[in-house]
């Protein structure tokens, strides 16, 4: 039977002024009258409403509350999906009476719960239909932190003088966990004064969860500990990303003591295999101990065979590092992003710990040639060869590089490697420098603009040096503010290197010496304009051909570059 | 008589449709009845469902036919919408709206994603009184009225004092 046939028995009524519903329709106005009815019939049924909503952005939903009363009732059903907390307050005090109250009306609707207060009584009458929940409680200080993980003496307390907050009693936010079912995203951050409520049982009552997200950035009472194995077994198969962040140390999660929370060889062989067979994601906390990293990191890496995204913490050793590369990496082929002792300030190495050497960094490049994505952090004086060899292995699958150097007081280094990197990824889209420590500006922005780039994708390049920072379409730079001189040198190269930004979009070869000349030459208001207001007029009077006068728009073929300036030494 | 068995359908207006059993049971409302009740050769009355519509329905029922995807297709809020959804989704607002609520009536979730999309994308990137022109809707509220909405959901992020 063919669809044509399906529709043969409809009677042919449609001629004349006949609407879809068959009424007659008169004019216009009688017309407009039936589709206003109908439109006010749709508003009225909550499927429909809710389908519809969800269709539509917040800001589309905010924008609908104003179009009439009727828009504006239905619309603030759905503006209260979403609830977050500023983070306003140094310490959790009750809500105003009117505040409650809002809430309370609304509690219904609340599907995503962000929260800074660990009592979430003033809820009054619980959210049961989350699906997110995210807690971080705002504590007087960071002292709190450091009494949880047992780095705690006498002497954090008393010398900033902040009374310890009293320990929570009766429901907290964690109490919403039990009563939400289809929670698939929960995030904890510091929340050490709810240490006491959440238990490892609280923890295994996750595994019931349809967990995609968790995020555990907090310690565990002094005297829990979750052996690793039975934390494995009670994960959430769904679980897709997982992050253990703390501020210190990660076996602050699983407990204090390595040996206590470890996982033999045979408890392994008896957990599921794979345990986690839909983690993409891990996020380790960016400070590992020794004992850390071997017995828990590690066992819990080799667990996770789907990986694609590794986040990892500085590696303290170079055995650490070692056995990170060859038995880790080497076994985890499926990473593409790789974000090494991602920028902080606590992960400064300190000059009496070994940080990973050379040749661990060069085993990384020699295994992973399908990396997209890195993010390194090295020390400038030793680790200049390993980026060239980096990007020379890996380069043509490199996307994104992220580096973080460190410079020890009073050197003055340059950079020899940025030229290595745009000179080699030719799928570069991004690129970001952080250069920290107390060296001098060590990047040369003239080397930037001299070098040809072999990607012409380069979306966004990011050199962070020191504390101003300068920025001209998508190109920053920072440097010591006090240096004026450097400023506009600065300002000068920057506005060079987005000329050349642009350039690079449009050109796939060598950049043309005529375009560099063009931007030279436009007006100072367009230079300004093109280096964010970073340009002055001294720099731009300087950078212009001695003869030439603002009006003057004649290519000259004079050299492109200023005369070096020696200020920055 | 192919292996299909057939179904009777009569719109409000009292036009009769012969469908297939397996493009009624796109429509989830018409599958639980026809379980329930079986074939009885008698015709189904839908007297919230104008001919026409009816038979816009179908048009749709058919198409998506043996769409193994029909039930999921567009869970996806994101997702764009196929170029012969599009086409479809060509009518004028009364037509689209009563298309809703036939899909709504006779619980065919496919298409009520669709049209609901389709209605969505006409509120998108606009301002209330774009809006408004749009949906042929006259301003209700005072000054007052306005001022308040405004204080109470002030840019979304009301500050809990």
């Amino acid at each position: 039977m063919s669809d044509a046939d399906n529709l043969s028995s409809l009677n042919n009524n449609s001629e004349g002024n006949v609407s879809p519903s068959g009424r007659i329709v008169d004019d216009a106005e009688t017309k407009q009258a039936r589709v206003d009815a109908l439109l006010e019939s749709i508003a009225s049924i909550p499927p429909i409403v809710d389908t519809l909503l969800s269709n539509l952005s917040y800001k589309d939903t905010l924008a609908c509350l104003h179009v009439c009363k009727l828009w504006s009732s239905i619309a603030q059903g759905y503006l209260w999906r979403h609830v977050r907390f500023r983070d306003v307050r140094a310490v959790p005090v009750p809500l105003a009476p009117a505040d409650k109250a809002i809430i309370r009306s609304r509690v219904r609707r609340i599907r995503s719960l962000a929260t800074p207060l660990a009592d979430t009584t003033f809820l009054d009458m619980p959210c049961t239909q989350l699906e997110s929940l995210e807690i971080w409680v705002k504590t007087a200080t960071s002292i709190v932190s450091r009494l949880a993980i047992g780095g705690f003496s006498p002497e954090d307390y008393t010398d900033t003088g902040t009374p310890f907050p009293p320990p929570l009693v009766g429901p907290t936010a964690l109490g919403l966990i039990p009563m939400n079912r289809h929670l698939s995203s929960i995030s904890f951050k510091q929340i050490e004064p709810l240490a006491r409520s959440f238990t490892p049982e609280l923890f295994l009552s996750f595994s019931q969860l349809p967990l995609q997200s968790l995020r555990l950035g907090l310690a565990w009472h002094a005297i829990e500990t979750l052996p690793l194995a039975v934390f494995l077994a009670h994960c959430p198969v769904t679980l897709e990303r997982l992050e253990i962040s703390y501020d210190t140390f990660v076996t602050g999660f699983f407990g204090q003591f390595v040996n206590e929370i470890a996982m033999t060889s045979e408890q392994a062989a008896q957990l599921p295999r794979p345990p986690l067979p839909a983690l993409k994601t891990l996020q380790i906390s960016r400070n590992l101990r020794i004992g850390d990293a071997t017995m828990i990191i590690f066992p819990l890496l080799r667990q996770c065979p789907n990986l694609e995204e590794l986040w990892m913490p500085i590696l303290p050793t170079v055995d650490v590092a070692t056995k990170f590369f060859n038995q880790i990496l080497r076994n985890n082929l499926s990473i593409k992003i790789l974000r090494l002792s991602p920028p902080g300030f606590n992960s400064i190495i300190s000059r009496n710990e070994q940080g990973y050497s050379s040749q661990d960094l060069l085993r990384v490049a020699n295994t992973y040639r399908s990396l997209s994505e890195v993010e390194l952090e090295v020390k400038l004086q030793d680790e200049y060869p390993v980026i060239p060899t980096l990007v020379l292995n890996s380069g043509w699958s490199l996307e994104t590089i992220e580096l973080t150097c460190y410079s020890a007081e009073h050197d003055i280094v340059r950079n020899p490697y940025v030229a290595a990197i745009l000179q080699t990824c030719g799928r570069l889209k991004r690129l970001a420098i952080y250069v920290r420590g107390h060296g001098k500006s060590p990047i040369s922005l003239r080397e930037l603009v001299e070098t040809n780039w072999a990607s012409n994708q380069l979306e966004s390049l990011m050199i962070l040096v020191s504390e101003k920072e300068y920025r001209t379409n998508g190109w920053f730079a920072k440097i010591k503010e006090d240096n004026e001189q450097l400023q506009e040198d600065i300002a000068m190269l920057l506005f060079q290197l987005s000329m050349k930004y642009h350039a690079q979009k449009k050109y796939t070869g060598p950049i043309p010496a005529w375009l560099e000349i063009e931007a030279m030459l436009l007006p100072f208001e367009a230079a300004v304009k093109h280096t964010d207001g970073a340009m002055s007029l001294a720099a731009w009077k300087r950078i212009r051909p001695e003869h030439s006068d603002p009006v003057c728009s004649m290519p000259q073929h004079t050299p492109v570059f200023p005369p070096p300036t020696t200020t920055s030494e | 008589m192919s292996a299909h068995s057939q179904i009777l359908l009569t719109s409000s207006e009292g036009t009769e449709f012969i469908i297939d059993r397996d493009i009624a049971d796109k429509s989830m409302l018409l599958k639980c009845m026809l379980e329930d009740i079986g074939e009885i050769g008698q015709a189904v009355p839908l007297p919230n469902v104008s001919g026409p519509i009816l038979t816009k329905v179908i048009e749709y029922c058919t198409h998506h036919r043996d769409d193994p995807n029909f039930l999921s297709a567009n869970d996806d809020v994101a997702a764009e919408i196929d170029e012969w959804d599009l086409e479809y989704c060509k009518v004028d607002q009364g037509t689209l709206y009563e298309l809703i609520l036939a899909a709504n009536y006779l619980d065919i979730k496919p298409l009520m994603d669709l049209t609901c999309k389709t209605v969505a994308n006409m509120i998108k990137a606009k301002s209330p009184e774009e809006i408004r022109k749009t949906f042929n809707i006259t301003n209700d509220f005072t000054p007052e009225e306005e001022d308040q909405v405004r204080r109470e959901n002030g840019k979304g992020s009301r500050r809990l004092s």
